[in-house]
């Protein structure tokens, strides 16, 4: 008889999971049923035995965990002995905690930040079929994408599209003079939006009927801070407003603060009353901005089905051919959920006031800042107590000499960690509140901390708690549980040396981490000093620069520039369509090549009164055709790089052809009057390219910002002068100014952001470390007293004891420099390589970054060991 | 406490190891509970069944010799009880009883 045996693996899984008592019968029955079937089928026969194996996984049949271990008296024991020990060996508990309670707390930061940011807009319950119109313009032969579209659009997509629920139009409110109460305040942050403004979104009223406030003329809501500020009472529905140029407003409703998680901000509403906003302007504004032709606003639309979205060009198009009429282009009309707004649309122009946008890359950076960190606070943990331990092998040889297993040792430890962990987590909301500010300020995240945030956060909290009690103390609890009771006893003092290994590669892999992220900032800092402190090529200390936001300075340009020319401390004046800065953009034009008619290449252009080059001190090329010319009307300068694509120098004389988009049957010629050395007029992310100086009367551009040279050395009386002039020209705005330098650096921000994140990082990481190396220190000077009395007797000296103290830490120091140096040098480069006017790598990042650690670690090791070193060997040798 | 009822498949099963009589083991009283029922029975139902009836002490176990047959495992053969029978008998004569009540009744077409 062929005897087949059943596959081992089955039957030693069952052996490892059923109870000693059942495994006799339930394997013996198996088996000779498998046996039985074989004679028949063999695969038949596995296949019964997979099942009857599976099913005789029965509750009654597993082995149990032993319970022990939840025994309520031994985890009081192992509480108490818990508490002991942190108190026994305070400064190190000390030590301990501060790290895990700082990588906490900036991991908890993050897990707040996250949340909000992968929130945004959530708050509306019918977030998911709310969508925002984005037309693509053509500019260029680029398409441009923008949140603008027709005010008429809302109203004919309600009526005349079925997919089309619920539509409704807003835009931003010009920022201007409030009069409530008989108090004047000046308020810039609010929006024009249709009646179906609070159908479609949930932004709460406190009061106020959601369906009424729009509804009738003349109505403003505001936000519930504002009402405090204007009326000084919660509640001030009923409450006429009075609006410079527009009239009286009622006030209709109170909105609750818009959460710092809404895409769209603002802070008071107005009704739509076109014929009050367009009393004093222009006729043809007006009627532009009322038509099919204009696109002033922002349509949002609730769909009836979300899926249907990407038909509503399509659905559409008949609608706006009949609108525009036949002859007019119709742009690609695309809608972006509310949902996807704020991480991406940013490509996408147009805003209502002030849209939230975020940063994916800015959002990664940080969660990896957190984790790293919150993982080198771990390693703190497992290196200081796995170094303990030595104090702790007589407990655990006792534990087991009287029957403790190996098992509720470590279970014993892993709740010592946690234990640890929830005093960390209370320390951690202290640093919470202190580091809230701070990363406010750096960042743009503009995180708030309240109760429902912090209720929503709290399983995740709790869920990492527990991870990290687990990560940090799953290596103590297996090392310490491993010692053999008989060894321990023995030799009362076992050594801790079997983890210095695995210490030693932790103490590696933090310095590693800390040389990353301060070599990163040295060189963040490089390039935004570079960047900061990069010739431009004028001029940019002491301007001045004040926007021109109304009429009444438009037109009296001449006489204000004549008053404030009248000022001592003021040394030049100039108007500007826009001023030349890293921060705006000028206007994008084309220009039509020599060679070949009708061909283009885009160029920059900034108009300028005959001022202009010498307000911001821009330097001219020595003109090689002695044309003596000043700037007017007729007349352009050209930068180098422009000059050069009409080659060179001799296009001096000659006449060049600009116009605003390739059909455009307005041609502007002018004659170019000279060459201005190439200059950095956008940001040095860009190269710079082919730009035209244009006068400031010039058919595309009017002026925009007027420049101010000062050269006193009271910069802010002259402000202060310039507010007076400005004032008598304008009294509805506040003046807007700003100095130029200042300007330029906010092109910068998310450099700066970056910056500020990796200075606080360094900060942090650098801390813990610190505090790691802290505790080995510390402990290596306890176990080696004896020896360092010895070695004191001997005749060894202070900076002898020292280093041999500090050389394990030194040597890893090395080590971890090498391990990151290529890590910093792809860090670098692919960071740098954003910029087109950037530094090149030196080795100042890594050798910084070593003498930074070097440094500290030094201070740390001295600090720690002064004492000792210094004492008398007499104490040391009588030690133990 | 647990109520010392008996499940229909207990039943079975107890009927089974009483039948068997001091031959009773997993393996047999799933063959012969198989050809008298006629239907396919898995092994880790008798064993809980078994399980559960000598919880209540219907059955005692005691342990055969070493076979080959079944990888050195060896036998876990059932006997009933006392009580195991007494149940059984309470069961058939509840039965019995109730089943006499039956009026006369047929049910021809």
């Amino acid at each position: 008889m062929n005897r087949q045996s059943p596959p081992k693996y089955l039957i030693q899984f069952l052996r490892w999971v059923c109870r000693k008592e059942v495994i006799e019968e339930v394997e013996g029955d198996l088996v000779e049923l498998y046996i039985l079937r074989a004679r028949h089928s063999s695969s038949i026969a596995r296949l019964r035995l997979f099942i009857d194996t599976v099913k005789s996984l029965r509750w009654s049949n597993l082995k149990k965990p032993k319970l022990k271990i939840y025994n309520s008296i031994m985890v009081s024991n192992y509480l108490k002995t818990g508490f002991r020990n942190i108190i026994r060996d305070i400064n190190f508990s000390i030590i301990n905690m501060l790290g895990l309670s700082l990588g906490l707390a900036v991991f908890i930061l993050m897990i707040i930040m996250v949340n909000q940011e992968y929130n945004f807009d959530s708050f509306h319950t019918k977030a998911d079929r709310i969508f925002e119109v984005v037309q693509e313009f053509d500019h260029a032969g680029e398409p441009e994408l923008a949140a603008h579209s027709s005010i008429l659009l809302s109203d004919a997509l309600k009526a005349e599209i079925a997919m089309v629920e619920n539509a409704v139009t807003a835009h931003g409110a010009a920022s201007t003079w409030m009069t409530a109460k008989g108090e004047r305040f000046f308020e810039e942050d609010g929006i024009v939006a249709g009646p179906e403004f609070f159908e479609i979104f949930d932004f709460d009223l406190k009061y106020g009927d959601r369906e009424q406030v729009l509804l009738n003329s003349h109505s403003i809501i505001i936000d519930e801070q504002l009402a405090l500020k204007m009326f000084a009472v919660e509640n001030p529905v009923g409450e006429l407003i009075e609006i410079e140029r527009y009239g009286l407003f009622t006030v209709t409703g109170v909105m609750e603060k818009l959460p710092a998680n809404s895409y769209m901000q603002f802070n008071f509403i107005l009704s739509q009353d076109y014929e009050v906003f367009f009393e004093h302007v222009a006729s043809w504004f007006p009627r532009w901005f009322q038509s099919w032709r204009g696109n002033p606003a922002t349509t949002f639309v609730l769909l009836r089905d979300p899926e249907a979205a990407p038909q509503f060009h399509q659905q559409i198009e008949p609608l706006l051919r009949r609108n525009l009429g036949e002859d007019r282009e119709i742009n690609k009309h695309t809608l972006v959920n509310l949902l996807d707004l704020h991480f991406n649309s940013g490509h996408i122009g147009g805003n209502v006031n002030r849209f939230v946008k975020g940063d994916t890359t800015q959002v990664k950076m940080f969660v990896a800042v957190a984790v790293l960190v919150l993982i080198m606070a771990c390693f703190n943990y497992i290196n200081i107590t796995t170094a303990r331990s030595v104090k702790r092998t007589k407990e655990v040889g006792i534990r087991k000499s009287i029957g403790a297993q190996r098992r509720q040792i470590s279970g014993q430890f892993l709740l010592e960690s946690a234990l640890q962990m929830l005093f960390a987590l209370i320390i951690s909301i202290g640093w919470i509140y202190f580091l809230v500010p701070y990363f406010n300020t750096i960042t743009n995240f503009n995180i708030s901390i309240s109760l429902p945030i912090v209720l929503e956060v709290l399983p995740i909290v709790m869920l990492t708690i527990v991870l990290v009690s687990i990560i940090a103390g799953l290596y103590p609890a297996i090392y310490l549980s491993k010692f053999s009771a008989d060894r321990i006893l023995k030799n009362s003092m076992a050594s801790g040396k079997g983890g210095s290994t695995m210490r030693n590669a932790l103490v590696l892999t933090q310095y590693t981490l800390v040389i990353i992220i301060v070599a990163t900032l040295i060189i963040v800092n490089q390039q935004y000093h570079y960047l900061r402190t990069k010739k431009l090529g004028f001029d940019s200390e002491q301007l001045l620069i004040v926007e021109v936001n109304g009429g009444g300075v438009r037109n009296n340009f001449q006489t204000i520039k004549s008053e404030l020319l009248a000022n001592p401390d003021i040394s030049a004046v100039a108007g500007f369509t826009t001023v030349v800065s890293s921060y705006r953009d000028g206007t994008s034009l084309l220009a039509e090549s020599f060679e070949i008619s009708d061909t283009f290449f885009p160029i920059e252009f900034y108009g300028m009164d005959e001022d202009g080059l010498k307000t911001i001190d821009l330097e001219l090329l020595p003109n090689a055709s002695n044309l003596d010319k000043g700037l007017d009307s007729t007349s352009v300068y050209l930068n180098e790089t422009a000059a050069a694509l009409y080659g060179g120098a001799s296009v001096v004389g000659e006449r060049i052809t600009i116009q605003e988009d390739e059909d455009s049957d307005f041609e502007f010629k002018a004659q170019v009057i000279g060459i201005v050395k190439d200059f950095h007029y956008s940001s040095l992310h860009e190269p710079i390219g082919p730009l035209v100086l244009g006068y400031l009367a010039n058919p595309f551009e009017d002026i925009d910002d007027i420049v101010i040279r000062v050269t006193g050395p009271d910069l802010m009386s002259a402000v202060s002068f310039v507010e007076h002039v400005h004032n008598k020209f304008d009294e509805n705005d506040v003046m807007t100014w700003e100095f130029l330098d200042d300007m330029t650096q906010r092109a910068y921000n998310s450099e700066l952001i970056f910056r500020d994140v990796f200075v606080g990082a360094s900060m942090v990481s650098l801390f813990i470390a610190l505090l790691g190396i802290t505790g080995l220190t510390a402990y290596n000077m306890i176990t080696k007293t004896k020896e360092m009395g010895i070695r004191k007797v001997l005749g060894a000296r202070y900076m002898q004891l020292l280093k041999l103290q500090g050389r394990s830490f030194l040597i890893s120091l090395v080590m971890a420099t090498l391990v990151a140096s290529p890590i910093i040098w792809w860090l670098g480069i692919y960071w740098l390589e954003n910029f087109s006017y950037r530094i090149s790598l030196t080795l100042l990042p890594f050798t910084g970054a070593f003498l930074v650690v070097l440094f500290g670690t030094t201070i740390t090791v001295w600090l720690v060991n002064h004492r000792s070193v210094k004492r008398n060997p007499v104490d040391a040798l009588r030690y133990q | 406490m647990k109520s010392n009822s008996l499940g229909e498949f207990e039943e079975l099963v107890l009927l089974m190891v009483a039948a068997l009589h001091d031959e009773a083991y997993g393996v047999a009283i799933l063959q012969n509970l198989e050809e008298k029922v006629g239907k396919k029975v898995n092994i880790s139902a008798i064993h809980v069944a078994l399980k559960r009836l000598e919880t209540k002490s219907f059955v005692k176990s005691r342990y055969g010799g070493i076979t080959t047959s079944r990888g050195g495992r060896r036998k876990k053969f059932y006997v009933i009880t006392a009580t195991g029978k007494a149940a059984l008998d309470a069961q058939y004569s509840l039965r019995t009883s109730i089943y006499q009540q039956i009026p006369n009744i047929s049910f021809g077409r």
